[in-house]
């Protein structure tokens, strides 16, 4: 069974190597650039999230400056996640150049409040860490298909 | 009769009564019968002459009823009110037919006191006659028995109506120069006394502007925001309205707007009734020309405005039973030449006298700069924090920026590293052609990008963690910290970053001491993204001024409820005086900043600020010599278990 992996970065040349090292792996990675296109995306299933804090608000936003990308989108973005969509099932990892404690501690929040415990990697990390991650949350690719 | 009354004459002539006496004497001292001095305001006699033997025995005898008394008293009232009105001397018949003086001590015409004398008969017959039958009418009036009183009257001397009138005039004469003095006492006991008011009154306004002082110290306290400034305010306000004795108080904020509009709002108000809403803002091109709105404003209605000056009668619609307002006293809050606000005290009529602009000038002065002065502060101190902030938000916006591209960098040599290792270890003829030192310069030029990257992330964080620690720190929490299980890999996994710098100083290595940091194991509890930095910084710190060819070494220990982590080198000395300066930001030695020019001299300070945080102490020792060169060591101790925040 092939697991997918929903990647929501707006800044791709940045993680190209990390998307790579995943697909390598075996990962069906689908690359997303702002909170409008993750919620399109999220019609289909995943079975983990890759979650950048620091999105625009749309694709426009991105294209034509509209508005700064911040880490307020992806907070809001997380918590549609899990309390709109209902999806608590799914992992998410936060990689992400945020590192303020009144950050983490409001993922925390939403996390415990589903009995999750929260996965953040602060960049800039290396590829092999992030799959160490990946594969903990969801297993390889061998792992899955054995299920 | 009220002895115990002081009249207006004792108390004007004070201590000069017995040289009065004295006078009097001598005027008389040619007169044979009695003589007294009557004090008309208390009804009583200086002298007492009547219980002296000089008395006549015609009027003692007279004067041993009550009713006597009375008469006696009677008449002799009237006749100092006679001499009060002609503001001379008289000569008049008394209720007993006898002929008395009596003499006017005047002080600025009005009778302070009459000499007395006479108890004469007249000379002339006809009128001696006259005078015998009022003798005899009182005789009968007072029951006395028959004949008794003129067998006394019959002893009285006569005197002629002219030497009456020349012992009238010499009295007369000196009763003048009383006067005189009198006149001067009252003027001098006004004086006294306006003095001791004025000094009393000066007394009582420097006891309450020290009041008034007292109060507005409330206003030093530097007021971190703005309602902060207007509770604060109210409170002063509301202290000074209770020693001026106002009815209430109110401070206006004037304010141009962005559209050139002229705002007033009340921003503080004590003692105002609750339906004066304290939001109530107005607009306006001068304040004081609006008189329908500032009437709206206060809920009161003036009566009369008096154009150009600070005080108004007006009525307030309040109850029928209280007490009309009577002024209002305006004091203007100035900063730098520009009318900033207005504080409005209101006087009851009772105390409308309480305050006089003109004296207490200096005192409002005092209460408009202190106000003054703490909204200055309050809007430099706003000031400085949005400015802090936004230095803080573009610090933090700066660093993200630059650390996502260094995360791409660490991501393509990552896999490359990666790729080209596992290339050398399952294809290892793909590289057979290529000689050893390229292959080592390959790897090596990997590791570098790698580390580099790494690095470089690495100060950006410091530079964001100075912009943010303060405001940081005060969220971090108890389950924020992480009971590290195996404290050799979580190190080794940090020294690992700065082993390529390592390499590039000519360095051995960074040598973490398994055996040592074991016993810290489930006993270091840590933020580790905080902790990781401090480490690194360390460990960034000690390779920098390493010798080459010595090696950094990392070393633990479990000791007296403490964590110990050591950071040792062998490179630049560090001397006993600068062990503790080098945990200032920006300091460096002279030795460091030859070796290293282009460092910041943040990376231990900040080390030291995160290592407090977790309630330890981060140390330096002054280097000592050894075979492999100056060895210093720097020295983290934390405390065991649970820890409070730092």
């Amino acid at each position: 069974m092939t697991v997918n992996i929903l990647f929501v970065d707006d800044e791709p040349e940045f993680v190209r190597a990390h998307i790579n090292a995943l697909e390598e792996s075996g990962y069906n990675v689908k690359h997303v650039r702002s909170y409008t296109e993750a919620l399109n995306a999220l019609q289909q299933t995943f079975h983990l999230i890759v979650l950048d804090l620091i999105l625009p608000p749309s694709d426009t936003d991105l294209q034509y400056g509209e508005s700064e990308p911040s880490a307020e989108v992806g907070l809001s973005l997380h918590r549609v996640i899990r309390e709109e969509l209902g999806l608590t099932q799914t992992p998410i990892i936060f990689f992400t150049v945020v590192n303020e404690i009144e950050t983490r501690h409001q993922i925390q929040k939403i996390e415990a409040k589903f009995g999750l415990s929260s996965s953040i990697l602060v960049k800039p990390m290396l590829p092999s860490k992030l799959l160490i991650k990946v594969r903990q949350l969801v297993g390889g690719r061998d792992e899955q298909e054995n299920q | 009769m009220d002895r115990n009354k002081t009249s207006r004459f004792e108390r004007l002539i004070g201590d000069n009564l017995g040289a009065f006496r004295v006078m009097l004497e001598g005027a008389f001292k040619d007169w044979t019968g009695a003589y007294d001095v009557l004090m008309p305001d208390t009804k009583q006699y200086l002298i007492g002459a009547a219980e002296s033997k000089k008395f006549s025995p015609f009027c003692a005898r007279l004067r041993e009823a009550p009713k006597g008394r009375e008469l006696c008293l009677e008449c002799n009232l009237r006749a100092a009110k006679e001499a009060e009105r002609y503001q001379q001397p008289i000569i008049h018949h008394c209720h007993a037919g006898l002929r008395d003086i009596a003499v006017p001590i005047l002080v600025k015409d009005e009778l302070i006191a009459a000499i007395l004398c006479g108890q004469v008969r007249p000379e002339s017959s006809d009128w001696d006659v006259e005078s015998l039958k009022e003798a005899q009418r009182l005789e009968q009036e007072l029951r006395i028995p028959g004949g008794e009183l003129v067998k006394l009257r019959d002893k009285l001397p006569q005197m002629s109506y002219e030497q009456l009138e020349e012992t009238a005039q010499r009295i007369f004469t000196m009763a003048r120069f009383v006067s005189q003095m009198l006149e001067t006492n009252l003027e001098l006991q006004k004086a006294n006394q306006q003095l001791r008011q004025a000094q009393a009154e000066q007394v009582r306004r420097r006891k309450r502007s020290e009041q008034i002082e007292k109060a507005v110290t409330g206003l030093f306290t530097l007021s971190e925001t703005w309602e902060d400034l207007w509770q604060n305010l109210q409170q002063v306000l509301k202290q000074i309205n209770d020693i001026l004795v106002a009815s209430h108080a109110v401070f206006l904020l004037h304010e141009l707007l962005e559209d050139g509009t002229r705002t007033s709002t009340i921003q503080a108000a004590a003692d105002m009734p609750a339906s004066v809403g304290k939001e109530r803002t107005f607009e306006h091109d001068n304040l004081f020309d609006n008189w329908e709105e500032l009437q709206d404003v206060y809920q009161v209605r003036f009566k009369d405005p008096i154009p150009g000056t600070l005080c108004w009668e007006l009525q307030r619609a309040r109850p029928a039973t209280a007490a009309p307002l009577h002024s209002m006293v305006n004091v203007r809050v100035r900063l730098k030449s520009t009318i900033k606000g207005l504080i409005v005290f209101f006087f009851e009529e009772s105390a409308a006298t309480e305050f006089n602009i003109e004296e207490d000038r200096a005192t409002l002065h005092l209460i408009a700069s202190r106000v003054a002065r703490a909204y200055n502060n309050t809007s430099v101190y706003l000031a400085q924090v949005i400015e802090e902030e936004q230095r803080r938000e573009w610090i933090r916006r700066v660093s993200h920026q630059i650390i996502a591209p260094l995360n791409g960098l660490v991501g393509y040599a990552g896999s490359l590293l990666e790729r080209f290792e596992r290339w050398r270890q399952h294809s290892p003829n793909r590289f057979a052609s290529w000689p050893e030192e390229d292959l080592l310069r390959w790897d090596n030029a990997l590791d570098s990008i790698l580390w580099t990257a790494d690095w470089a992330a690495r100060l950006t964080r410091n530079l964001a963690w100075m912009a943010e620690l303060n405001e940081d720190r005060k969220k971090l929490k108890e389950t924020d910290f992480e009971v590290i299980r195996n404290v050799p890999n979580f190190i080794i996994e940090i020294a690992r970053f700065v082993q390529g710098l390592a390499r590039e100083q000519g360095l051995h290595m960074v040598h973490v001491e398994k055996d040592t940091l074991v016993s810290l194991n489930a006993r270091l509890q840590v933020y580790p993204d905080y902790f990781r930095q401090a480490l690194l910084n360390l460990l960034d710190n000690a390779v920098k001024y390493a010798d080459p060819g010595t090696n950094v070494i990392v070393k633990g220990t479990a000791t007296n409820g403490h964590c110990r982590i050591q950071v040792t080198n062998y490179g630049i000395r560090l001397r006993k005086e600068d062990c503790e300066r080098i945990f200032a930001y920006e300091f460096r030695t002279p030795e460091a900043r030859k070796r290293y020019p282009t460092g910041t001299g943040i990376g231990l300070p900040i080390a030291r600020e995160i290592v407090e945080l977790h309630g330890g102490t981060l140390t330096a020792e002054p280097s000592r010599w050894t075979s492999a060169g100056w060895e210093t060591t720097l020295t983290i101790l934390l405390p065991l278990a649970k820890r409070k925040l730092g």
